[in-house]
């Protein structure tokens, strides 16, 4: 197409740097080259088998000439006299198989014949590959031109320039600085045939910019010849018969789609392009019935619609073996139309890819005419009737004021004016100097310029983005303000690491029935449109479902323990709000047995993970945290009823803790006590952005004294409670109470529990003496059975 | 015993006792091998020396003594305790002295053993990525902002100039969600910060955003969650040659100083110009030149290259859209994939392995 000579792999990595990556090369027919035509001279019975035959072929066309015997599968033998093709000795097929010289059952074959399946040129796997025109003895691949390199092309979709393999030609040739080939005249056997006249109407002008219609009568309609079915089938292209395989060899080849009609059914001599009308229908091509509704484009004749404008022809006026007459339609139509039709009736085509990114509202003639010289060549023919060329709204033409010192200071590079200049006309751009500006017309085919940055781009592009300097930029910073959410993201991850838990992400869109039973009630889950399915249909509403999920999945896989905790967002609709409401919190999920050996010992439970939340907050806070038995379970109905709690911190409540529901767990299949937290992030995240460095303590100067107190109280007292009643009794000397035991059974009344707390006792002006610290003590003691009826132990 | 009977005699004897008794219950012990220990030593100083022991309780008789012998006595008395003293002290050294070098010539602890845990948990593989990706950017000068994860059509794509109808949006299929009037969605890129910040805050701005984002999209290399991280930076001035300055420093910190870039122009409809960015493939190490290493890389697909970014100048169309001027500001922006340089990073075939959360995987990080 261009006399550029450049070898695959320069060639791909040229249209890679121009923007047109190249995702694959294949070659093709590379292992083909000892295939050669033979001519067919008789068949016989193979002696050992009913599958096989022996065929005598012979690689001259003299009478006389030497024969050899190939054992033959294929269930017909071409009669005596067509030409096979033959592998011989050191072919390579397209499916890796080397052919040599061997027995088949006894009988040695020097050879193959093949079908066009087996050579890569086609579909057809049973039958034996028959070449008209040729030679015997000729190699294939010098008549069929069957060794080839397929570039795939991986295009942006602003370039619907290059979705034809003219458009790429031309864009490479500007990209190597190679002359770009002038696009010939079509010329034709014999003048036009006047033929009954046709009106071809525009009704919808600004859906349908240009359309262009030309006839040819008295064609043949068949198979197309060898070398365009063998190109078709390496473009990906179905062969169905020559004219329709032109309409598809010239879609690939011009990048502008064309479609043909058999003249004979269009009724009443006319076309119209036009909306379609309400409840109208049309069968395409692909025998489907499409409901048409006003947005979409037809092309119809006196009666019906006949083709579903730039998507897909109609089966009525469909080529056919009876066709003798066709009618070759090249149009521009409104490409966000085409897409809406498209898009609604799934309808995604060669020519709706095409048309939905822009077609050259000046090549319909040219493309017309390459459609009809082709079709003449393969399917014979005249030229009949006028070549239609109607106008509807027509795209104006876009003039781009264009700075070229601008365009450096963006780019970072110094294009001289000349090499500007040079590029943009190589493009196809009109360029006219205007001042120290310049205007810049761009060709009907790049649809996709239309600022100067677009400019500015096409300048580099051709130049070459390796070109531009790396320049460090001098970054005028923000207030690190900015920053400080990000940084207490990752300090709370830390943490939770640090602690012995590895962290999960999961997805944020979760099954709707897991996910109710852990939205707090009084809150609503937000749910996808398009989900991808039913299983991912809802955003979560808290980090349960996701760790739940972590759980069943250890569960499946037999790991029998973990911890775990993700950082993530959970979301909640919110009604007349521009957007539901979004929160950040974290999880924590305990499953099965802590550490392993040595030191495992028993199951995770509640107390781990408040262990956990404790030192989380203490340590990003520097301040205590308390975790409250609720007065209502009601809002946490996925936990256990007695074994849960809630987070306060600073008197805002900012979580909960406990295991999950035993019902709940059961009926999904899991064993153990899956132990959850989670924590309302942005509140904690507040308080870390208020610099909550701890002021400093003086470091104590006096000995402290301890002492131990252990004492048996009811059920219904907490913890929490004794530990409070014995701060508040414990005077201004007494500096910490840690609990060290808790018992139950044996020697401890039933429904009671024996605590066991260390007092430690300080001043800060001076050692505490035994006396002192003893009458304290058995203050305590003594208030503790008075006011908690605690019995003391001794 | 009577008072007053005792005699400066009779103690001199009864020391005499003592300091044998000691003595001899010493050598009976030490007679004993390696069955005693610290303990039995002193039990037998108690016995003899101890407050309650036999020296104490002739020292009490002392007082019967004429005061004119008791100087003596005493002295002499002080002398025995003394050597008791001395002797217990001395036993007592060789003692930790023998069972030192028992246990310095003893059984070896089987430090193969199991240690005992302190448990450590990995942060996730994409927090790692992101860490080390946000801090590069950080020492570059940006700082880090966030959005929302469900935003307005508006924001995700019409601020950012897709058009309407454009196949540019086939890019990036959406899911949206049920919110007020349908066009509501799960953010498809984080693009949508970007817009974010310009509406809030003037130039210059110099910011990442990492997040996650939604795509309909499933399979081996897409998940419909993913990272990215957006870049932005816009002042006056700012080139499309800045851009390739930052991205090759972010390269040569995040990958190394050997690894080279490449950007091809693409189409991003936000930027203009735009273009994706390859680096070297890290995998058949291209900068080292075995050609032959890099034809056979699966990773790369011999290729030497692989694509890790989209970028380009920020388009007109958005400064017009957040209230920039585009004749006053110029700016670059660039979206990177945190998934896929994870799953460069640790060889992570599937991109599946990542939103699992298999504690079998968690672990290895």
């Amino acid at each position: 197409m261009t006399g550029l000579s450049l070898d695959p792999g320069a060639m791909a990595e040229c249209l890679t740097a121009g923007g047109m990556e190249v995702e694959q090369v294949t070659a093709f027919g590379a292992g083909l080259a000892p295939v050669v035509a033979a001519r067919v001279v008789g068949v016989d019975a193979h002696p050992n088998s009913n599958q096989l035959r022996l065929v005598t072929v012979t690689l001259g066309e003299e009478p006389g000439s030497p024969t050899q015997r190939i054992v033959c599968g294929a269930p017909l033998i071409p009669v005596p006299g067509s030409h096979v093709a033959l592998a011989q000795p050191g072919t390579v097929l397209p499916s890796g198989v080397t052919i040599e010289a061997r027995e088949v059952a006894g009988v040695r074959s020097p050879g193959m014949l093949c079908t066009e399946a087996e050579l890569g040129v086609g579909e057809n796997t049973t039958n034996l590959l028959e070449l008209p025109d040729i030679t015997a003895g000729e190699s294939i691949t010098a008549v069929c031109g069957v060794r080839d390199h397929i570039l795939e092309l991986g295009l942006t979709p602003n370039r619907p320039d290059a979705l034809g393999h003219r458009g790429v030609a031309r864009d490479l040739c500007v990209l190597c600085d190679h002359p770009i080939p002038a696009e010939a005249p079509h010329t034709y056997a014999d003048p036009p045939v006047e033929a009954s006249p046709m009106k071809v109407i525009i009704s919808a002008p600004g859906l349908c910019s240009r359309y262009t219609a030309g006839g040819i009568t008295e064609v043949t309609v068949g198979p197309s010849p060898f070398w365009m079915r063998v190109r078709l089938h390496r473009l990906g292209q179905r062969a169905i018969c020559n004219v329709v395989d032109v309409t598809n060899w010239v879609l690939l080849e011009e990048g502008h789609p064309v479609h043909a009609f058999d003249f004979h059914r269009i009724d009443g001599g006319r076309l119209v392009v036009r909306r379609a009308e309400k409840g109208e229908s049309l069968v395409t091509l692909d025998d489907e019935e499409r409901p048409l509704e006003p947005d979409d484009l037809v092309i119809a004749d006196a009666h019906r619609a006949q083709a579903l404008a730039g998507i897909m022809g109609g089966a009525h006026s469909e080529v056919n073996r009876e066709t003798t007459r066709v009618l070759v339609e090249c149009a521009r139509f409104h490409p966000a139309a085409i897409r809406r039709t498209a898009k609604r009736l799934g309808l995604h085509t060669d020519a709706s890819h095409r048309f939905e990114r822009g077609m050259d509202h000046h090549a319909t003639v040219r493309v017309m005419e390459r459609t009809r010289s082709l079709i003449q060549q393969v399917a014979g023919g005249h030229l009949a009737g006028p070549v239609y060329d109607l106008f509807g709204e027509v795209p104006a033409e876009r003039t781009i004021a264009f700075s070229l010192p601008r365009a450096n200071a963006l780019l970072g590079v110094q294009i001289e004016p000349p090499r500007a200049v040079h590029i943009l006309e190589r493009l196809g751009c009109a360029v006219t100097p205007q001042g120290r500006h310049m205007n810049v017309t761009p060709p009907g085919f790049r649809p996709d310029l239309t600022i100067a940055e677009d400019l500015a781009e096409e300048l580099v592009r051709v130049v070459g983005y390796d070109r531009v300097p790396a320049t460090l930029p001098t970054v005028r910073r923000e207030t690190g303000e900015v920053s400080r959410g990000a940084l207490a993201v990752s300090h709370i991850k830390e943490v939770l690491c640090a602690m012995g838990l590895h962290e999960a992400i999961t997805h944020a869109f979760v099954h709707p029935e897991v996910n109710r039973r852990a939205t707090p009630p009084g809150r609503e889950a937000v749910r996808l449109e398009n989900p991808i399915s039913e299983e991912r249909s809802e955003l979560r509403t808290s980090m349960v479902p996701g760790l739940l999920s972590v759980v069943e999945r250890a569960h499946h896989h037999r790991v029998g323990s973990l911890a775990v905790y993700e950082y993530g967002r959970v979301f909640f609709g919110a009604p007349g709000q521009e957007l539901p409401s979004e929160e950040e919190h974290v999880g924590i999920m305990l499953w099965g047995q802590r550490t392993p050996f040595p030191d495992g010992v028993g199951d995770h439970d509640v107390l781990d993970v408040k262990g956990m939340v404790t030192s989380l907050i203490r340590r990003l806070l520097f301040t205590e945290v308390r975790v409250r038995v609720p007065e209502h379970v009601a809002p946490w109905p996925w936990l256990h009823p007695k074994r849960l709690g809630e987070i306060v911190v600073r008197g805002t409540t900012v979580g909960h803790l406990g295991e999950l529901h035993p019902r709940w767990v059961e009926q999904r299949g899991l064993t153990g006590r899956p132990i959850f937290a989670q924590l309302h992030a942005d509140p904690l995240k507040a308080w870390m952005n208020e610099r909550p460095t701890p002021n400093l303590r003086p470091l104590p100067r006096f000995p402290a004294s301890e002492r131990d107190v252990a004492l048996v109280v009811p059920n219904s007292i907490t913890c929490a409670q004794v530990k409070g009643f014995i701060k508040e009794h414990g005077g201004d000397e007494l500096e910490n109470v840690s609990l060290f035991d808790v018992y139950q059974g044996d020697s401890i009344p039933e429904n009671h529990t024996s605590l066991a707390f260390r007092l430690t006792f300080r001043r800060d002006d001076g050692t505490l003496t035994d006396k002192r610290v003893d009458a304290v003590t058995r203050s305590v003691c003594e208030a503790l059975k008075t006011g908690l009826g605690a019995s003391i132990r001794q | 015993m009577g008072s007053a009977v005792i005699s400066a005699e009779h103690i001199r004897a009864e020391l005499g006792r003592i300091r044998d008794g000691f003595s001899a219950d010493l050598e009976d012990l030490q007679a004993a091998g390696r069955t005693w220990d610290e303990q039995h030593l002193r039990r037998v100083r108690a016995k003899w020396a101890g407050p309650q022991g036999e020296l104490t309780r002739l020292l009490k008789n002392l007082r019967h003594l004429p005061k004119g012998e008791r100087p003596l006595v005493g002295k002499l008395a002080n002398e025995v305790k003394h050597q008791v003293e001395q002797r217990f002290d001395g036993a007592l050294q060789r003692l930790r002295e023998q069972n030192l070098l028992h246990e310095l010539e003893g059984p070896r602890l089987d430090v193969t053993l199991p240690g005992r845990s302190h448990p450590v948990g990995a942060a996730h593989p994409l927090t790692l990525v992101l860490r080390d990706v946000v801090r590069i950017f950080q020492g570059l000068g940006f700082s880090v902002v966030d959005g929302p994860q469900v935003d307005t059509h508006e924001n995700n794509f019409d601020k950012l100039g897709f058009p309407p109808d454009h196949p540019a949006t086939d890019m990036q299929d959406s899911f949206f969600v049920r919110h007020g009037d349908g066009r509501t969605l799960l953010r498809t890129h984080t693009s949508t910060v970007q817009v974010r910040h310009m509406l809030t805050h003037s130039p210059p701005v110099a910011v990442v955003a990492p997040g996650a984002v939604f795509r309909r999209d499933d399979d081996l290399t897409h998940s419909p969650m993913f990272f990215q991280l957006e870049g932005l930076l816009v002042d006056e001035g700012v080139s499309f040659a800045h851009l390739k300055g930052v991205l090759l420093r972010f390269v040569h910190e995040y990958f190394g100083k050997d690894v080279g870039i490449r950007l091809r122009p693409s189409y991003f409809p936000f930027v203009e110009p735009g273009a994706e960015m390859d680096v070297h493939c890290m995998f058949c190490e291209p900068w080292l030149g075995d050609k032959e290493r890099t034809r056979a890389c699966r990773v790369c697909k011999g290729t030497g290259w692989i694509e890790v970014l989209g970028c380009g100048m920020v388009h007109p169309v958005v400064f017009r859209s957040v209230g920039y001027d585009p004749d006053r500001v110029t700016g670059f922006a660039f979206g990177m994939g945190i998934d896929r340089l994870a799953m460069l990073r640790y060889g992570i075939g599937d991109i599946r392995l990542l939103y699992e959360s298999d504690v079998r995987f968690l672990s290895q990080f």
